[in-house]
């Protein structure tokens, strides 16, 4: 790990992090920092820790020693309702309500990160995600997996957030979605933001600027 | 953002949600009408000697139907991942269980327009001055809305919350199915006056109580 | 901590004597209030021998709704100020709260019986204290159901903290309700200084056991905790040497 330059602090990093589950540590020792314009990929074995790295970093799970930093400052000193404007994550679960139509949605969701978005903004990111015209006013409740995972990506184009968490983003998606995650990713990278990507897929590792392996509670460089 | 306009924003969204998802309101109302039959044929009986029961069929009923409703209320956001996306909006936690208390409101509110002329249609009661037994609708009604908004929102991370929902909510509510049942029978026996202030005062400072405590109480308890 | 820090396997536990102290003390007041109950207070005219559970059913309450207020109390602390001390004090009053909210419970059906012909009627004091009683069960067996347990423990502390004002109902349900729970003591119902000292030696006794129970279970959640982050070091020490 080099360090960042001190004048300006990385948009996400954890120093020294350690995390228990009951009474065993699954992250120890752990340091990892996400510099802008940088795609991180993170793989390791089932259970070795990752959703609970990824959970760590945008403060959903309290550390046990360590601390993350966002911008240099400790995760509990930064407001709960600061992190959604700076950290956005995708999971297993595509976080949008099933009821709501893939425009409502978003522009739902872009309002609790504070923004107001035009029509036109929320077509372009649906567009961009490789949503069709004719499902973006169906409930997402009707989407296919892959559709739902496109939408997830969509609402976390529109967080404008500058730090990423994906977790297993290409799941469920079709060569086409693939490719169409993966010049989202490029093109947030060139944007700017830090991306920090849990997969195994080999085409997203191709994309990777840095390639990191979870391994006994610690990240290491290099591939798995 | 301001606190008030995403509460707005949340709370549309459950309404919309709601308004899709009919059948929850529907099955909810079906369940209060079905509690009434049940009370009437436990306490079957001709004449004036039925009126005695109103008081406590009305309450007992609202209560039931209340944690029915409250059971489904944190569905939609469990099942889409959305709970960590809108428990730290801009706005802090406030605006979430605001949202949800409100939603809650509105079914119970509509639970009770349909139970409140059932039942003294069923049990043959006539209400002559309605103005005391309203009041303790309200203030029941805005009660039973935050202690039950509470309770669910502190339970949706345990297990077997479906079981433990009762059990925590009809301790906290008791006082206020109390007065409440007191007020009802008090009006039925055509009574009025210092007692039915009284208990009016009890529920009302109990509502103010738990108005200004339960958020802040569920912001404490969710903070990460 | 350095990498390969020995994790402080023996933990020095210092005899709690005060604790035992304090434990015969209370004992010894129980003794000497059922002693002075058996042979110093009079039979009530009416209700003969059973009143004389009065003694101890009105101090269980009495200790019941002291660590019940306790345990809310002190959740209400851990809440705005994070403290695993204020956690364990917690828990332990809640539990103690438990099993005297059970001694009335099972000693109030005992003068009921003979007093108002019944075990059980549907009375607000009588009905509000065994619905607390369940909340309390409820909050104690919550922590176990929580996704984790730092979830659990804010959860059971803001439980705890809701339940205060139903307790403080059981306190004046009888003036503000009716009911029919006698008002002994705020309506001067104890006119001997016989039946005066048997009360508050009932009290004292049973007010210094609760206290002991409380800290020795306060004492025992403490030494899990210790044990817990002992453990800890332990998976700690194991993983580095897994890395090496």
């Amino acid at each position: 790990m080099t360090p960042t330059s001190p004048q300006e602090p990385a948009p996400l990093e954890a120093r020294g992090v350690a995390w228990a589950a009951g009474e065993r540590f699954v992250l120890l020792d752990l340091d990892v920092t996400l510099r802008p314009g940088e795609l991180l990929l993170l793989s390791g074995h089932n259970g070795a820790g990752k959703t609970s790295l990824l959970d760590v970093l945008r403060g959903e799970r309290p550390v046990d020693r360590g601390a993350v930093l966002l911008q240099g400052v400790p995760l509990p000193e930064v407001a709960v309702h600061e992190l959604p404007r700076h950290v956005a994550s995708l999971h297993h679960r595509p976080g949008l309500y099933f009821d709501l139509t893939g425009r409502e949605n978003l522009t739902l969701m872009a309002a609790l990160c504070g923004h107001t978005l035009s029509v036109a903004e929320v077509e372009a990111a649906l567009t961009r995600v490789g949503l069709e015209p004719a499902a973006w006013d169906r409930r997402v409740r009707h989407y296919s997996r892959g559709m739902k995972q496109r939408t997830g990506l969509a609402r976390v184009l529109v967080s404008g957030a500058r730090v990423w968490l994906l977790d297993e983003p290409s799941t469920g998606l079709d060569p086409a979605g693939r490719a169409t995650l993966a010049q989202v990713l490029r093109d947030a990278r060139d944007e700017g933001r830090a991306v920090m990507v849990v997969t195994h897929d080999p085409e997203l590792i191709a994309l990777a600027d840095r390639h990191l392996v979870l391994r006994g509670g610690q990240v290491h460089e290099g591939a798995l | 953002m301001t606190t008030l306009r995403l509460t707005w924003l949340l709370l549309q969204k459950d309404l919309r949600i709601a308004a899709r998802s009919r059948e929850v309101l529907g099955f909810t109302l079906l369940f209060s009408v079905l509690c009434v039959l049940i009370f009437a044929f436990g306490f079957l009986q001709s004449g004036s000697a039925a009126v005695r029961y109103v008081p406590g069929v009305l309450w007992v009923t609202l209560l039931f139907a209340s944690s029915m409703s409250l059971l489904r209320l944190f569905a939609a956001e469990e099942e889409g991942g959305t709970l960590p996306l809108v428990s730290a909006t801009t706005a802090g936690t406030v605006p979430l269980f605001l949202s949800k208390a409100g939603v809650q409101l509105v079914f119970t509110t509509l639970v009770t327009a349909l139970v409140l002329p059932m039942v003294l249609l069923f049990f043959d009661a006539r209400l002559d001055a309605p103005g005391p037994v309203i009041a303790s609708l309200l203030l029941g009604l805005v009660g039973q809305s935050v202690v039950g908004t509470l309770c669910a929102a502190l339970l949706v991370h345990v297990r077997l919350r479906e079981v433990l929902l009762p059990l925590v909510l009809y301790p906290t509510v008791a006082p206020l199915v109390i007065a409440g049942v007191k007020v009802t029978s008090m009006a039925l026996q055509g009574q009025s006056g210092q007692g039915t202030t009284d208990w009016l005062t009890l529920m009302l400072v109990f509502d103010l109580v738990f108005v200004a405590a339960s958020p802040w109480l569920h912001g404490r308890a969710m903070q990460r | 901590m350095t990498a390969h820090s020995p994790a402080p396997l023996q933990v020095p536990v210092k005899q709690p004597w005060l604790l035992l102290a304090g434990i015969a003390l209370g004992l010894a007041l129980i003794e000497a209030a059922l002693w002075w109950i058996a042979t110093k207070t009079p039979p009530d005219i009416i209700l003969g021998v059973v009143q004389k559970v009065f003694y101890f059913h009105v101090a269980s309450a009495f200790v019941m709704l002291l660590t019940l207020t306790a345990a809310a109390g002190t959740s209400l602390y851990d809440l705005i100020r994070p403290d695993d001390r204020a956690d364990a004090l917690a828990r332990s009053c809640l539990e103690v709260g438990v099993v005297f909210a059970l001694c009335v419970l099972t000693s109030g059906p005992l003068w009921a019986r003979k007093s108002w012909g019944m075990y059980w009627t549907w009375e607000p004091r009588l009905t509000l204290t065994l619905l607390v009683t369940l909340l309390a069960v409820a909050v104690i067996a919550l922590r176990g159901l929580a996704e984790d347990p730092q979830s659990g423990r804010r959860v059971g502390a803001a439980m705890a903290v809701m339940g205060a004002p139903a307790s403080f109902l059981i306190h004046v349900a009888v003036k503000w309700w009716g009911g029919a729970h006698p008002q002994v003591l705020q309506g001067g119902g104890i006119r001997s200084s016989e039946m005066r000292v048997a009360f508050w030696l009932a009290v004292a006794g049973l007010i210094t056991f609760a206290a002991c129970m409380v800290v020795a279970r306060f004492r025992d959640l403490r030494l899990q905790d210790r044990a817990r982050s002992l453990r800890l070091n332990l998976s700690a020490l194991e993983l580095r040497r897994g890395r090496a």
